[in-house]
Formats: structure tokens, sequence, C-alpha cells
């Protein structure tokens, strides 16, 4: 994974293209109860944006049983490590209870074989609500035909229930040939009937909330991101008492 | 502008074209293979590629070769550097531009 790792940057520094582009590092785990080992120290690189690549780290669980879901809350040591944890329901009713009280960030959706029950409104209207987002992967559209009917048709099923709302789309590519570029993959979201501002959005605005929606499952109350404005602001603004003397005086 | 990095084969234009072909036929079928696109200009050296499409085409054209993954039965993957209505912006990068 370190091999990756560093692949995976240098390719998106060539791809990049002044992009802020937080690269997410995924840690998988299949449910038993082992204590998610330390993250091994990453290297940070320079991009052309002379802004450092982020590299968060992230958990998937993947649920086909309701008392997987307890490892969320009684390890809640170990996930702490974790940036941003996701879920990947196999059943319903583990998709019911991921959207609604699952204490999650991303709602993974099955690309890779037929889904075995429908997406209904309600849970992804509570799903929506509480800010959690639903993740498609397109690494399975490169390697294999049949998965990538499937991905497209799990991707337009979701995209009806949901209208294209809090999509992220990500590569789960376990070879740097494997990633794409982040224009490259807002154009598939259009092939999966998002318009063309969703599809940018999700793969820059949408991730961006996934890390901050993180942030926010960490501290417990909320997060408030500032971003330092401008001088120009005080300058529009004591030349409005000005406007206003002259038409006092006209 | 499309760049192929390769795991060691070097197609010259013509499998190139193919290949540009096979791709579309593969996600978007016959209609797809029958989009015309023009392969303007081919650097064997670099393996990268300027392609004309029409308008309408280039969601399925882009979408299709990001999705192309094996190229004779070897990895492959594109990289779309940049794309523009003109051919003179693919010279220089437009976020960079110094006013």
């Amino acid at each position: 994974q370190n091999i990756v790792t560093v692949c995976f940057s240098v390719g998106y520094s060539a791809v990049a293209l002044n992009h802020v582009i937080d690269f997410k590092e995924k840690k998988q785990e299949i449910i038993k109860p082992v204590s998610p080992s330390e993250l091994f120290p990453s290297l940070p690189i320079v991009q052309g944006t002379s802004k450092r690549i982020k590299v968060l780290t992230r958990l998937t669980l993947v649920v086909s049983d309701p008392s997987h879901c307890n490892l969320l809350r009684s390890t809640s040591a170990n996930i702490r490590l974790y940036d941003i944890i996701a879920v990947f329901p196999k059943t319903e009713k583990l998709f019911h209870i991921a959207c609604t009280t699952l204490d999650v960030d991303l709602v993974c959706i099955n690309v890779t074989e037929k889904l075995p029950f429908y997406f209904r409104r309600p849970p992804v209207n509570m799903a929506i609500d509480r800010g959690i987002y639903f993740e498609l992967l397109y690494t399975p559209a490169i390697k294999d035909s049949t998965m990538r009917r499937y991905t497209i048709s799990n991707a337009i099923s979701l995209m009806q229930i949901c209208k294209g709302k809090n999509i992220v789309i990500s590569s789960a590519a376990e070879r740097p040939l494997e990633l794409r570029g982040p224009y490259d993959v807002a154009n598939l979201g259009l092939l999966f009937g998002l318009s063309e501002g969703e599809a940018k959005a999700a793969v820059s605005t949408n991730c961006r909330a996934t890390m901050l929606h993180g942030e926010t499952r960490k501290s417990a109350c909320g997060v408030v991101y500032t971003v330092k404005k401008p001088r120009k602001v005080e300058e529009e603004e004591t030349a409005v008492p000005a406007c206003k003397k002259a038409k006092t005086q006209a | 502008r499309r760049e192929l990095p390769d795991g060691g084969a070097r197609p010259n234009a013509a499998q190139f074209k193919q290949l540009v072909v096979t791709a579309l036929r593969e996600l978007h079928g016959e209609v797809g293979a029958a989009l015309p696109v023009d392969v303007l200009t081919y650097e064997e050296k670099t393996l990268s590629a300027i392609l004309r499409v029409i308008s309408s085409g280039l969601v399925k054209l882009w979408s299709a070769l990001t999705l192309l993954g094996f190229y004779q039965n070897r990895r492959c993957a594109f990289r779309v550097l940049q794309t523009s209505p003109f051919l003179l912006a693919l010279s220089g990068n437009s976020r960079e531009l110094v006013l």
C-alpha cells in the first residue's frame, strides 16, 4: 500500500492541474474485532499549486449483520484514528439503519453485483438531511465489462431516487494505472445521469463536505471553516458612507 | 490532448485509432464506434495524441477513453490532459494564465 500511495501522489500531481485534491486512503477491514493499526507515515508531496496533497485515512466497514454495527460504537478509541468512516451495507435493513442512525460519513453503494435491494426514498432523504453521502466506485468499470454494466445500472437507480444530490464518486484503485484524473471522473458522473454541475461537485465539493463531516464527527459539535477575506472588502465599506453623503447633499 | 501511459507496448498511429474505436465500441456499442473521431497528431515517443470529435460526441468519447482498461492484454490508462474547442488553446495551460 505504501507503493500505491506514492504512485497515486505522482499520478495526481501530473493530472491535478491546479486542483486541490484530497486523496483518501482506504484501509479496508472485514468485520473482526481487530483494532486498526496505526497509520504508516505518509509523505506529503508538493503539487503544482504549492499546496500539499492531503492524505486522509478512511475506514470502510462491510456490514452484513446488524451486530457488526456495534463495532462502530464500542471500539471508538480506534475509530477515532480514522478521518472518514464509510459503511457498506449488504441488506436493505442495514441500508436503512446506516442512513438513519449510524454515525458514518459515507454509505458505499455496491457496484460489482446486482443490488439485492431497491433504494427507497425515505432512508435516502433522511441520509441527505443528515449530511451523509453516497459513494460510487468507478474502478470495477475499468476492469471488467460485466461490472461496468452493474456500476451503471446501480448508479442510475440511485440517481433516480436521490436526484443526484450527495453523491461522491471515488476510485477503489489498487494500481496506479487504474486511477483517472478529476475531470475524467466528472465526465463519468455525466454518464451516470448527473447534470454537469452535479458531476463536478461529485468530485470536488461533495468530497470536501465529506471530509468536514468527518471532522465534525470527531469534534462532536460542529466545524466552522474560515477563509481569509481579501482586503478589498474594507475599501468597499469605506466607499459606502461617501455615497450616502453625496446622496444627502444632493 | 490525450496521454497514454502504458505497460510497455507502443502502438503506432493506426493502432491508436483502432484502440480509440474499440473503446467506443465497448462502452457505447456500434453507435459509439461509428462516431467520427480524427487523430490529428500522434507522437509515438510520448504516446500522446490530439483527437478531434464533434462536440455532441465529447461525453461519449471521453467516457469511453476513461473506462478503457486493457490494450493487448495489458493494463493501460488514458489521461486526458486538456480539452478545448480551439486548437490554439491546447498549447498552453489556461489555469496558469497570467494577464
